[in-house]
């Protein structure tokens, strides 16, 4: 097995428990932005309860669910790490929070055809990419953000992100970024 | 910096986005699942050369506690434990 194809399983399992799902993180960073190496894929779920087994038991004995769940203040997500020892994969299983740009994030998923997974996948949209790593502000959510904006250039819904961005107070770090990025990556 | 650098910077930065747009959004997912188990193998390959007799089930064990210490420092007080 290797990483798409555990990632492949995971999305099978999550519409076998009738599930919706979209991939985040570097995966979906990566592919509106430029790909760059992980060490694990970030998948959120839309589901009631704090019950991450409504998707594992369709999984195999290759998945190994840890039991600590973990609670991100920001936004109020929980999230279970789930493993799969032979590959050293991890993948961090996300429940939809209440948040409303985490709720406009999922509502507005695309859907594409990816032929590494040989299956359609939703990914949130390059500008909810962006305002998500904003907010997180990590360097290397920065970096990310910044790889987004640069390669979608024009094509970018930027009052979209802007009023997002002026909501959550990270407007001065949108600028920041985008001032940083040679013009013509921006404009062309 | 240097003006000279920055445009040195901007440079090589463009030529890396000018790749990335000629790619498809396809192309550019497998490259990303090619880097994590690239990043993967190399972690678990590190782990053996430091502990060449591991047996499988300690390599897993041994790679899976550097990974939860990589997490903790990715996380940066964003994430808490949370009660089951």
């Amino acid at each position: 097995m290797n990483s798409a194809e555990a990632v492949c399983q995971v999305l099978d399992a999550a519409e076998k428990a009738g599930v919706p799902y979209m991939l985040t993180g570097s995966l979906a960073s990566g592919v509106w932005g430029i790909p760059r190496a992980s060490k694990d894929a970030d998948i959120v779920f839309e589901m009631a309860g704090l019950d991450p087994g409504k998707i594992t038991q369709h999984l195999g004995p290759a998945f190994l669910l840890e039991d600590q769940m973990s609670f991100e203040s920001i936004t109020g997500s929980y999230r279970w790490i789930l493993r799969v020892p032979e590959i050293s994969f991890v993948i961090e299983l996300f429940l939809l929070s209440g948040d409303d740009h985490h709720r406009a994030r999922f509502s507005r998923r695309v859907q594409q055809m990816h032929p590494t997974l040989m299956r359609p996948a939703f990914i949130p949209t390059a500008e909810d990419v962006i305002i998500q790593k904003i907010r997180w502000g990590r360097d290397k959510d920065k970096s990310d953000a910044m790889d987004v904006m640069s390669v979608q250039g024009p094509a970018l819904d930027w009052p979209y992100i802007e009023s997002w961005c002026d909501r959550h107070g990270t407007r001065v770090l949108l600028d920041q970024l985008r001032a940083s990025i040679p013009p013509d990556l921006l404009n062309s | 910096m240097n003006p000279d650098f920055k445009d040195l910077a901007d440079d090589i930065y463009r030529r890396r986005v000018l790749r990335a747009r000629r790619m498809s959004l396809g192309e550019k997912l497998a490259t990303s699942f090619e880097l994590l188990d690239e990043a993967n193998q190399t972690m678990r390959n590190q782990v053996l050369i430091q502990n060449p007799d591991l047996d499988a089930d300690l390599l897993d064990e041994q790679v899976a506690r550097l990974q939860t210490r990589y997490r903790a420092i990715s996380d940066r007080g964003i994430f808490k434990q949370a009660a089951a």
